[in-house]
């Protein structure tokens, strides 16, 4: 036994240290600027004076320059952002957007039958829960719940990450290349695609594909319908867009998905308040306008940005 | 269940704790249901397998002794052993390889039971034991489920010999604080292995490996060499920590690797690489193909070269087949054996040239000597490594045959990542041959012993800390585990 307690002992030695160390980085962790911190931060600046609110996936992260459209706009957009997280977003800020004109929803090929929980990216829903306060749409699986990652940042970022963002915060970033319109300067950089090729069209549309799922169809509906309802009631107009796509991407698309996502949004649209705008096969994006198969580049953005912008001047929905 | 993940860490805690709990004679049963349980996390399928297997060779254990050590039943009791290796493992490859496609027979669906080639081999081991009188038939079911299923060997080995393992079954295993302690510093140097060095870079590997096409020149020998390492890193850090754990429950396993890359010939690497694995072939295997070749050929030359070098180059061949045949029911690991074989072959006949070029150079009595032939060494594994990897052969001969050329940063830049990754790939190497360098001249645990408290203390921080921050904890699953 006297054995056994100096073995204990010894590896309390180990233990403790660990636990603080563990501690240590998980405080430092909590102090790295994320994508998502960093938009709220900026989100909340000037809530009360934005005029046009643009929301949807990484298409409309990448694809919509908010200083184009207005000055006073905002791109609440991310990387794989769903209906459910686009809707709760909106409804989470809707009272403080007092100035709030116009919301632009952008809607992607896959977008209503996706639901982020399912994807490879679901560890957003921790982020979502953590700078938003907004629950997952459904309760966190066995594997999320005992999973470690679902509720330290110092685990879900690595220590690694942790260690060289605080010897150098430029080692260690994520997800913060935005502008103060919270729009992706990433795209910026990269002008060029010259890598886009029909089988890499092939490989993302497998992958948007891989995250199509039947039964969520009637959830983001529900979604719409409900967002809908306030903007008509609030006299707020709301345009669903869909970014353009590269011919890469287009090619292998399921025209039955496609045909069945067009006549579900087309459901909503009144041409008074609510209005649709789809892009997605205009032929006046070149390749080199892509950043990869379906998403602009920052050339492509400003490009996209100024046709909105001068189509939603057209129609007088902005003035 | 890993051996790498959190749910496995916890359960050893709970499983020691109980072990050293029960007095010695229940140890035994409690480390039994461990194995049992262990197991089971893997798979209602292979503890069939397991719990056949061992029914198999307990029966055949005893018939060889009952029957006075009858060849027959001791060449049945090995193919009812081999049955399930071939099943679960060769089946499909040979109706798909080399049965007529005209000829349908059905396919086996079921995934190959984890650690079966290594427990078939240590079962076999425990027959031709039994029929070469080295051990007797144990009497006691029990006793033979300990040796066979004993969990920290059971995945990927090392693999055991009956007369070395089976005994300490029966030793009382005390509670001791200095064997406890050197298990667990085992166990972190495997971790250390594993989890920072090999999962880092498989990531960079598995880049190449499994894209290489889109890699040329530097990019893919930086590839070939990183999977040296890997590879390395991944098999000796999980048999460091089957070593360990056995340690801590008080059981002495052999050895698996000793320094392989510091072997100064391809034969000197088969005594440092996969030692248990390698020594299983040459006494099973080798040695007697090798001795019945003599025995045929009555020490005469045939077709004017001598007895002894038709033993040796048909025994290599046939070992070697069948140690790429091991590893999986692929043309790659096939061309693998053929490679070292060829090695193997190659040194033998060339070994009096070479050692006159080695005088000509000058290089004989040189200190360059050593370093010349350990790196030569290492590129021939390197070289053979690629075929071992590859995920299929006309990507190993891409491979192979654009290893050189396009010498630029970007292509290297591609394999790495980042430069940040460069710096921590190049420091834990740095790290891993400071501690090969150690090892080269004493064991780690006496090199520990001697140091003053502040430093022995310093190093264990350091190795905690280290796989602390730079570990992967996404739990990659072992390279060998699958074989």
């Amino acid at each position: 036994m006297k054995e056994q307690i100096r073995l204990y002992k010894k590896l309390l030695y180990i233990i403790i240290p660990v636990i603080i160390l563990v501690m240590l980085f998980e405080a430092e962790a909590r102090n790295v600027q994320n994508g998502f911190s960093l938009k709220k931060s900026l989100l909340e600046k000037n809530i009360e004076n934005i005029d046009v609110l643009i929301l949807g996936s990484s298409h409309a992260y990448h694809g919509i320059d908010p200083e184009v459209i207005s000055s006073k706009s905002f791109n609440l957009a991310y990387y794989i952002q769903d209906l459910y997280y686009d809707y709760m977003l909106f409804d989470k800020y809707k009272g403080k957007l007092k100035n709030l004109k116009c919301v632009i929803l952008s809607i992607s090929y896959f977008s209503l039958w996706f639901d982020l929980s399912e994807s490879i990216e679901k560890w957003k829903k921790f982020f979502y829960k953590e700078y938003f306060g907004i629950n997952p749409k459904s309760n966190l699986s066995f594997s999320e719940i005992i999973d470690v990652k679902s509720y330290s940042f110092a685990f879900f970022y690595g220590f690694e990450n942790v260690f060289l963002g605080t010897i150098n915060p430029k080692l260690f970033t994520f997800g913060c290349k935005m502008n103060s319109y919270g729009w992706n300067i990433d795209t910026v950089n990269c002008m060029d695609s010259t890598e886009l090729s029909f089988v890499k069209g092939k490989e993302r549309l497998d992958f948007t594909n891989s995250m199509i799922n039947n039964d969520n169809y009637n959830g983001n509906i529900k979604l719409i319908s409900e967002l809908t309802k306030y903007t008509n009631d609030n006299h707020i107009k709301l345009i669903f867009v869909t970014t353009p796509v590269s011919y890469v991407y287009k090619y292998y698309i399921d025209r039955n998905y496609y045909n069945a996502f067009q006549d579900g949004i087309n459901e909503f649209v009144d041409n008074k308040n609510i209005f649709y705008f789809n892009y997605f096969s205009d032929k006046r994006f070149t390749i080199n306008e892509y950043y990869d198969c379906d998403h602009l580049n920052g050339k492509g953005a400003i490009k996209f940005s100024r046709i909105l912008k001068d189509t939603l001047e057209s129609l007088k929905i902005l003035k | 269940m890993q051996f790498n993940s959190i749910i496995f860490f916890l359960s050893l805690a709970v499983f020691i704790f109980l072990y050293f709990l029960v007095k010695n004679k229940q140890k035994k049963i409690v480390l039994l249901v461990g194995n049992l349980l262990f197991y089971l996390s893997f798979g209602i399928q292979g503890l069939v397998v397991i719990i056949s297997i061992l029914v198999i060779i307990y029966f055949f254990g005893i018939v060889i002794e009952r029957s006075n050590y009858n060849k027959l039943v001791f060449v049945l009791g090995i193919i009812s052993v081999l049955i399930f290796l071939i099943l679960f493992k060769y089946y499909n490859f040979l109706i798909s390889n080399i049965f007529d496609s005209s000829i349908i027979l059905p396919v086996i669906k079921s995934s190959v039971p984890i650690g079966l080639s290594f427990y078939t081999f240590s079962s076999l081991s425990y027959i031709i034991e039994v029929y070469r009188k080295r051990v007797h038939a144990e009497k006691s079911i029990f006793s033979l489920a300990q040796f066979i299923t004993f969990f920290p060997l059971i995945v990927s080995g090392p693999i055991e010999r009956p007369y070395n393992l089976l005994p300490q079954f029966n030793d009382n295993k005390d509670f001791d604080y200095e064997r406890i302690k050197s298990g667990l510093i085992i166990i972190t140097l495997g971790f250390f292995k594993k989890i920072v060095i090999a999962d880092r870079l498989a990531f960079m590997v598995d880049k190449v490996f499994n894209n290489p096409i889109e890699y040329r020149g530097v990019a893919l020998l930086i590839g070939a060499v990183l999977f040296s390492i890997q590879i390395y890193c991944d098999f000796s850090g999980y048999t460091d920590i089957a070593i360990g754990i056995a340690k801590i429950l008080g059981y002495k396993v052999s050895e698996n690797f000793n320094l392989p890359y510091y072997s100064k010939s391809i034969k000197e690497f088969w005594t440092r690489w996969h030692i248990t694995l390698s020594s299983w072939l040459r006494d099973y295997i080798f040695l007697p193909i090798a001795y019945s070749i003599t025995r045929k050929l009555k020490n005469k030359p045939f077709l004017s070269i001598k007895s002894e070098k038709w033993s040796y180059f048909i025994g290599i061949s046939i070992t070697m087949f069948i140690c790429g045949l091991w590893h999986g029911a692929d043309w790659t690991f096939i061309v693998w054996g053929a490679l070292h074989a060829f090695f193997l072959i190659f040194a033998f006949i060339t070994k009096r040239f070479r050692k006159k070029i080695f005088k000509v150079v000058g290089l004989e009595k040189s200190v360059i000597n050593g370093f010349v032939k350990i790196s030569f060494t290492f590129i021939l594994i390197t070289f053979a490594w690629i075929f071992f990897r590859a995920n299929n052969l006309s990507d190993a001969l891409y491979i192979t045959t654009n290893l050189f050329g396009n010498f630029n940063a970007l292509s290297i830049m591609k394999v790495f990542s980042s430069r940040n990754n460069v710096y921590i790939v190049v420091s834990l190497i740095i790290i891993l041959e400071s501690i090969h360098f150690i090892q080269r001249k004493e064991s780690i645990l006496v090199f520990l012993n001697k140091r003053p408290v502040w430093q022995r203390w310093g190093i264990y921080y350091f190795f905690v800390f280290v796989i602390l921050i730079f570990g992967r904890f996404d739990v990659a699953s072992f390279i060998y585990a699958k074989f």
